[in-house]
């Protein structure tokens, strides 16, 4: 066959007038579905199917709505990229945020982010969702997220290790104390602290403040008039940061360790104890295999109630800029059912504020002793403490990372420490991000 | 030459060199402007009206403290990290190029940790200083040096010469290289000729060869020194700017005021600052260099 220019010229012409009526019906077919783009930063694997998962379940009930979803990564990466996506109206729908930093107050302030009460009435979230979590999402009056991933911060142990040693879960500080020194003097390292990050300094200080004054008196300096700057805010720096810190219960040269690396220690058997929240269940069901893991909520302090630091560690917010507020309303509201939280559970080992029937679930023990402490926090009422971190604004926060490592390196005394957070408080309140 | 002519070669020039140009002006000149215009206000990067402050985050510069250390820190950076690297090159580039064997493989082996990224050196040194199982605590302890095992990144007489040792490591390939292109120029007649008057292989180093590399060195002492003052990756993937301050550095802590505490205004200030140090300084550098010259 000879190939004539002419010829070429139809072929030519044939292909692109076929092109475009394949893009043209293409987009015409999506052009009828809605789209809601979703940022979030589940990027490990779990988290990523789950959040797959549930989403294309969403779809399948909704075939008029197409779901874009996007893992952006840490909050660090996700930040720089909203304010300007967020700013220009071309942003996500949805958001999915840290709360640790109150990052989303910004985005609140400046309009960015739709108030939510309306749809908590519509859709009746005011019932569903945990009440407690409200305030974490709450600023000016009006709500502008659903808190997500309940969390709790407690004590990791290697059963074997305590076993070995002869030791039993200690039920008061002083008991943890000698717990710590018995392992010291067998070789292995009490608790895996590592505050390479400076984050996980927050958790260690939540523990300490919540066991020492309480709940009652944390809400008071979170959300009233309490400060920082008070001799039993001193005495729980001091305790753990400087007392446990100087007889080397830590990880040797711990603000030089990373997390994970801390962690690798714990999960290898080199440390006894690892005091982190429950999001590491996860990963330490995938990482230990020689030994069993129990978990306990650290002991009481001078004989005060216990106080677990409890929070959610993100929140799903909706652009004030979306052009489908309701459609944007019903895929969170999909995403707070029984069905979807089955999921978030199993398979990533995240929990939803709602209660949900979790029978016929595949639980590790671990993840089953985190469910059942949810259900006696929501059958009791809300008796765990708070984590600082994830009510607090990011300047605070930063203090709380560079001043505990300063207070460790004898840069710094408790008392110093706590003036200054205290100030940081009062800067993040002049600025009207906490309240 | 005709003036029609003239002007025919001169617009031909200008085409070529305008979307260069124009990327330029679009990439660089103008968020240079736009940053400059941004270090006059208090602008939190979420506000519609970005309030116009004068001179105030300037003021605010040079009363902060940790801006002051920051800056300190960053001057001791160029001063250990310029030499440092130079100082391990430009031997080692030397005597590659006095022919040895493998000389191929040698020059590949320096070159590749300039290949990895800054991450990745990064979490390598962090395993390398690690306190617990960090090979150089451990090769300290099997030479009998116990006494010298410390928690390199977590202490904070440590932490910034470790990083700079690690930025040392990850740099000195790249002054070989160059350092080999510029001995490749070297008249070796004249290192001859000294060799006969009896010079030694030092005073051949430092009176005949270092002379003849004076472009050179000027080139890679400069290009150095620039990336001294914009050092940020390192630091951030490994101690952020800790422990308590002792590793933060200019970028670091511009990268903190702006993306993290939201005072991008204040932020920008220092920016401006930066830029102006970085060009003063270079600018500085190659004047003292041509009157030594």
């Amino acid at each position: 066959m000879v190939f004539t220019r002419q010829k070429a010229r139809k072929t030519i012409m044939l292909m692109l007038v076929g092109m475009s009526i394949l893009g043209l019906s293409f987009s015409m077919a999506n052009a009828q579905k809605i789209s809601i783009t979703i940022w979030d930063g589940f990027t490990d694997e779990a988290s990523d199917r789950a959040s797959e998962e549930i989403y294309a379940s969403f779809e399948k009930l909704h075939p008029q709505v197409q779901i874009l979803r996007q893992a952006m990564g840490t909050a660090d990466q996700m930040h720089p990229l909203i304010k300007p996506a967020l700013s220009s109206g071309t942003g996500p729908d949805i958001i999915n945020d840290l709360t640790a930093g109150g990052y989303w107050r910004h985005l609140a302030k400046a309009e960015l982010l739709l108030p939510l009460d309306a749809f908590y009435k519509e859709y009746d979230w005011n019932k569903r969702i945990f009440p407690w979590s409200k305030p974490l999402t709450t600023l000016g009056g009006q709500v502008y997220g659903i808190a997500d991933e309940l969390e709790f911060i407690g004590v990791y142990y290697n059963q074997d290790i305590f076993k070995q040693m002869g030791l039993s879960v200690p039920n008061t500080y002083q008991e943890f104390l000698a717990v710590c020194e018995k392992l010291k003097s067998g070789g292995y390292i009490p608790i895996a602290f590592a505050n390479q990050g400076k984050w996980p300094a927050y958790h260690q200080f939540s523990i300490f403040v919540n066991n020492l004054i309480g709940a009652e008196k944390t809400e008071e300096i979170l959300f009233g008039n309490g400060r920082w700057d008070t001799p039993e805010i001193e005495k729980a720096i001091k305790l753990f940061f400087v007392d446990m810190h100087g007889k080397d219960y830590f990880i040797p040269g711990t603000n030089g360790v990373t997390y994970d690396d801390g962690n690798m220690l714990f999960y290898s058997g080199r440390a006894a104890m690892n005091m982190t929240g429950t999001w590491l269940i996860g990963s330490i069901q995938e990482f230990v295999k020689d030994f069993e893991t129990g978990f306990f909520y650290f002991p009481s302090i001078e004989g005060n109630p216990i106080a677990p630091p409890a929070g959610f560690g993100s929140a799903a917010f909706i652009s004030s800029a979306t052009s489908h507020p309701k459609v944007a309303a019903s895929v969170l509201n999909y995403r707070f059912t029984e069905t979807a939280a089955r999921i978030w559970l199993e398979e990533a080992g995240r929990i939803e504020p709602i209660s949900f029937d979790t029978t016929g679930l595949e639980l590790s023990p671990l993840k089953s002793f985190v469910v059942e402490s949810l259900s006696d926090v929501v059958k009791k009422g809300f008796s765990m403490g708070y984590n600082i971190d994830i009510y607090a604004p990011t300047n605070f926060n930063l203090m709380q990372g560079d001043g505990f490592q300063a207070v460790m390196a004898g840069q710094k005394t408790p008392g110093e420490q706590a003036a200054d957070l205290q100030t940081e408080w009062e800067k993040a309140k002049e600025m009207g991000l906490v309240e | 030459m005709t003036r029609s002519r003239h002007w025919r070669n001169n617009l031909i020039g200008y085409s070529f060199i305008f979307f260069p140009f124009l990327v330029y002006a679009t990439f660089v000149l103008y968020p240079v402007f736009g940053t400059l215009q941004l270090s006059f206000t208090n602008w939190d990067g979420f506000e519609r009206v970005r309030h116009f402050v004068g001179m105030a985050n300037y003021v605010r510069m040079w009363k902060d403290p940790f801006f002051l250390k920051s800056l300190y820190h960053n001057l001791i950076w160029i001063l250990i990290g310029t030499s440092l690297p130079i100082a391990i090159g430009l031997p080692l580039a030397v005597i590659l190029w006095s022919g040895v064997k493998g000389f191929q493989a040698f020059r590949t082996i320096y070159f590749m940790p300039l290949v990895l990224s800054s991450v990745v050196v990064g979490i390598i040194w962090g395993w390398i200083y690690n306190p617990v199982f960090g090979i150089a605590n451990e090769f300290l302890r099997m030479i009998g040096l116990s006494s010298l095992v410390r928690a390199w990144l977590g202490d904070t007489s440590t932490a910034l010469p470790a990083l700079i040792i690690a930025a040392a490591w990850q740099y000195y390939g790249f002054c070989v290289i160059i350092f080999l292109a510029g001995l490749q120029n070297v008249d070796i007649s004249l290192i001859d000729a000294a060799k006969i008057d009896g010079a030694s292989s030092l005073q051949r180093f430092f009176y005949v060869i270092v002379p003849q590399m004076r472009n050179v060195l000027t080139m890679i002492i400069l290009y150095t020194l620039i990336g001294g003052f914009k050092v940020f990756d390192l630091v951030f993937v490994t101690t952020q700017g800790g422990p308590a301050g002792a590793t933060e550095l200019l970028a670091t802590y511009l990268f903190k005021q702006a993306f993290q505490l939201n005072y991008v205004g204040y932020a920008a200030a220092m920016a401006i600052f930066l830029a102006f140090l970085v060009i003063a300084v270079s600018v500085l550098f190659i004047r003292l260099r041509e009157r030594v010259a």
